[in-house]
């Protein structure tokens, strides 16, 4: 009754013929009772072992060596949901068989033939979890199954199978070439087949086709013809209004036409699925299937679960806040993309919160600054008590780790395995993206770091450079007028001379002056940074000791430009702009007016070269050579510094920024692709 | 026991009374016409063929239909077969005009000799790709008969019938233990 090998369209089948007749013994051991189907690449037998053992018997003809050695790398896996392979033998005319288990059970197949508007949903669940452990597993084992299908899938004695694994490393061309009028196998192949890229991915691509064939009786992509159907999987999208809800965000993304789009594996689809959580077994006996063991034991799934949510949460901030916030936003992007609205409602949605967000920008820029004013308060106390304990191990055992990491080998299967490109798919659209992209390995930080010697270079190249880069952007500062002042200086090099005396008398003082120690201040600062972090560049970590020797420099540098700004005859004092931001105006802490500016103004610099990590933006190994977030931050914590610790503005924000810019123009950056050693293959 | 390729393994009875039970594996043991490998007795019950119907005599816990069993019974097609605890078995009669049953083990217990069915053969056995079959064989275009007189087995068919690719007559009689090819299909009756 129940044929290991169903032919897919019991239509189309007609009774296969068979090389061997009943009671044939092709080698020692086995007889031969009767031709069971055609598999993946030869006659499928049943046969009994002179000890009374059932068996099933694959007669392997063609493409000898691939299929061997494919079967031969599957000989010993063990898994409750893959059929078991015992051994391969020869026969005396130099064929090889392939004793496997012999499964009495029905397949999927005809599981599905029975119930043509799909399986009642615990059923349908139980058969896919069982195919998807046995699947896990294979991936585990670097095997990809290639042709999974519901001819290939049995139960026997309530547990869920596998078969046909190892020997489908082609998917088997001449079936769908019409030997044997099968075209089933095409149901449920990845689009990415056509490009001869035979990753899990497929594996993946065909568990969601058969969970929705499973749930609805129907397939995703049919068609009148092979060519049409193939070209559905190729351009078409699932109609998923069949499935039930809470099925479709997993089908969806399973039948996703790029690869990487899909699952990465098994245990993440699993996730998904309704009820994941949940002791299974308990579920079905309430069903009825009591008297037998359903599956492959559920710790099997949470062996392949478990690396999972480690992954997950390793690319999470440390900070206890921010893991929260980042969490929560990335909880409710996939709930919004996965969510079950239609797309124009879901469009419609996003406009409405847009609009109403930028209606209430006033609101939020304030809340924004002032969370990020406690935040940042909150982050600094926090980094201080940790920081002291911790920091410098954790830099150690950064820079170990990433010196210790494996080196990662491609999959077996991809490398040894060449790809035959099915003739009716080579036409079809190329798929750019590469999905099995090997991960790379960086480089220790302190190899790329390079030589004493190198660094130097490095360093006096920035150290040079930057005073003329600071001219330069102040002098387009000055054309873009950022400010009354620094116009003047754009003025100040065109106008007569005259006018410039004219000028010079009134205000703070000469707006050229001010530009000369605004600059003077950059590049002493520029250079202090670059010169410090040159230094730590060789190591990550050590925050503390870091912010606190910015803040010493810090400090300096604005005692620095405080005096030269006396030296220059420059009184902070008269700024108006100072007046009216000033705090400590008129305070009692501050008795004289030079120190009610003076100090401030000097704490300023100390706090601002502190709170900003300087070394990061001229870290050689930073994610980009200039990043405008770093900018931008920085100009940020300027300004909420300077709202406690008034500056002369616009020069207090005008030096960081410039800084930011230099720092990040000048010092040396390893491009990302520079960082990865060389691969091992 | 009959093999068709691509169907399945049958085991074939034409005795009038056959009995059920656990297998024996010793020789000279009484052991029971049909033997499942099941928490049964040796003899645990019997079914015999009556005029035109079957009736399941019980002779240790046996239950129709989960109704106990305390006399012989007639069976009726679709009926389920339960022997002791667990073993189950599904009474079918397809065909109107024949006499032939076919029990399947409903159950994940298994026959000795391993068959995917059970065949009370009486005088006609049908296989094809109807429901109405004693054998269902999906997808097959013809039907094939096979007729017993006695011991002896014909074989009856619409497509040619060839042994080792030698035509023979049709209705053939049929050869213990030899493959025989009938049209597309090809089938084998091994004796036990």
């Amino acid at each position: 009754m129940l044929p290991l090998e169903q032919l897919e369209s019991p239509a189309a089948a007609t009774p296969a013929r068979f090389l061997y007749p009943s009671g044939k013994r092709p080698f020692d051991g086995y007889t031969l009772k009767r031709g069971i189907g055609h598999g993946g690449f030869g006659e499928v037998y049943y046969a009994v072992s002179d000890a009374g053992k059932e068996v099933a018997l694959k007669l392997v003809r063609r493409n000898l060596d691939i299929e061997l050695r494919g079967v031969t790398q599957c000989l010993n896996l063990k898994h409750p949901n893959l059929l078991s392979l015992f051994d391969i033998r020869q026969d005396d005319q130099g064929d090889y068989w392939v004793v496997m288990e012999y499964i009495a059970g029905e397949s999927l197949d005809h599981i599905l033939a029975k119930h043509p508007n799909g399986l009642p949903e615990q059923e349908a669940l139980r058969w896919f979890r069982g195919v998807a452990a046995g699947v896990a597993y294979l991936h585990d084992h670097g095997v990809v199954h290639r042709d999974l299908k519901p001819g290939n899938i049995f139960s026997d004695e309530g547990i869920v199978k596998i078969g046909d694994y190892g020997l489908s490393k082609f998917i088997s061309c001449s079936r769908r070439s019409g030997q044997t009028g099968s075209v089933g196998t095409v149901h449920y192949m990845a689009p990415e087949i056509s490009n001869g890229r035979y990753g899990k991915e497929i594996d993946i691509y065909a568990l969601g086709v058969m969970l929705y064939e499973m749930l609805t009786g129907l397939l995703p992509f049919e068609g009148e013809s092979l060519g049409e159907i193939l070209m559905k999987h190729l351009t078409a999208q699932p109609n998923l209004s069949k499935v039930s809800e809470q099925y479709r965000a997993v089908i969806a993304r399973a039948l996703e036409k790029d690869p990487a789009k899909r699952f990465s594996n098994v245990s993440e689809m699993l996730a998904l699925l309704p009820g994941a959580a949940q002791e299974t077994i308990t579920k079905q006996q309430a069903v009825g299937y009591t008297e037998k063991i359903q599956y492959a034991p559920v710790s099997h799934e949470r062996n392949f679960a478990q690396p999972l949510p480690a992954a997950q949460s390793s690319d999470l901030p440390e900070e206890p806040i921010a893991r929260w916030v980042v969490g929560m936003w990335r909880e409710f992007w996939r709930s919004w993309e996965h969510s079950p609205l239609q797309p124009g409602m879901r469009t419609f949605l996003g406009v409405l919160l847009v609009v109403g967000l930028v209606i209430t920008i006033p609101f939020w820029v304030w809340f924004g600054f002032f969370a990020g004013m406690v935040y940042l308060g909150y982050y600094v106390i926090r980094a201080l008590i940790l920081g002291l304990s911790a920091g410098h191990q954790e830099a150690k055992r950064r820079d170990q780790i990433r010196a210790q990491q494996p080196p990662s080998l491609p999959s077996a299967t991809a490398e040894t395995i060449p790809h035959i490109t099915p003739a009716d798919l080579a036409k079809t659209t190329n798929f750019r993206k590469p999905w099995m992209r090997p991960k790379k390995q960086l480089r220790p930080r302190r190899e790329l770091i390079g030589t004493p010697r190198e660094r130097a270079r490095d360093l006096f190249g920035s150290l040079f450079l930057s005073p003329l880069v600071i001219g330069v952007l102040f002098f387009l500062c000055s054309l873009l007028n950022v400010s009354e002042n620094t116009s003047d200086l754009f003025s100040y090099l065109v106008l007569d001379p005259k006018e410039r005396l004219l000028n010079a008398g009134n205000g703070s003082g000469d707006p050229l002056v001010w530009n000369m120690w605004a600059m003077a201040v950059t590049i002493l600062a520029t250079w202090a940074a670059l010169i410090l972090g040159k230094i730590w560049e060789s190591r990550a970590g050590e925050p503390i000791l870091r912010r606190f020797t910015m803040l010493v420099t810090g400090l300096l540098i604005g005692g620095c430009s405080w005096v030269l700004a006396s030296w220059l005859g420059l009184s902070f004092y008269n700024s108006s702009e100072w007046r009216e931001l000033s705090v400590w105006h008129n305070s009692m802490t501050f008795r004289r007016l030079e120190d009610q500016v003076m100090l401030p103004g000097i704490a300023y610099c100390g706090v601002v070269f502190a709170l900003i990590a300087w070394w990061h933006q001229c870290d050689p190994l930073r994610t980009k050579r200039f990043s405008w977030i770093m900018l931008f931050l920085s100009l940020l914590v300027a300004f909420g510094t300077h709202v406690f610790l008034p500056f002369m503005q616009p020069w207090g924000l005008l030096i960081v920024g410039v800084m930011s810019v230099t720092l990040q123009m000048t010092s040396r950056w390893i491009p990302t692709d520079q960082r990865q050693k060389i691969e091992v293959s | 026991m009959l093999w068709i390729d691509g169907v399945g393994g049958y085991l074939v009875c034409w005795g009038e009374r056959v009995t059920l039970g656990q297998p024996v594996s010793g020789p000279g043991s009484a052991g029971p016409e049909i033997g499942i490998w099941g928490d049964l007795s040796r003899q645990h019950a019997a079914i015999a063929r009556v005029g035109d119907g079957y009736t399941l005599e019980p002779l240790r816990t046996t239950r129709v239909e989960g109704r106990s069993l305390n006399e012989t019974t007639l069976l009726a097609d679709g009926q389920t077969i339960q022997l002791g605890d667990s073993v189950r078995l599904n009474f079918r009669q397809p065909h109107p005009w024949s006499r032939s049953a076919r029990l399947e083990l409903a159950s994940h217990h298994r026959p000795q000799p391993a068959a995917d069915g059970v065949l009370l053969a009486a005088e006609v056995l049908i296989l094809g790709s109807g429901r109405h079959c004693h054998v269902v064989c999906p997808g097959w275009q013809q039907e094939i008969l096979l007729v017993r007189q006695g011991n002896d087995w014909s074989i009856r068919s619409t497509g040619e019938i060839l042994r080792d690719g030698i035509r023979l007559a049709n209705p053939a009689r049929i050869a213990w233990n030899t493959s025989l090819q009938v049209g597309e299909a090809r089938l084998t009756l091994e004796a036990l």
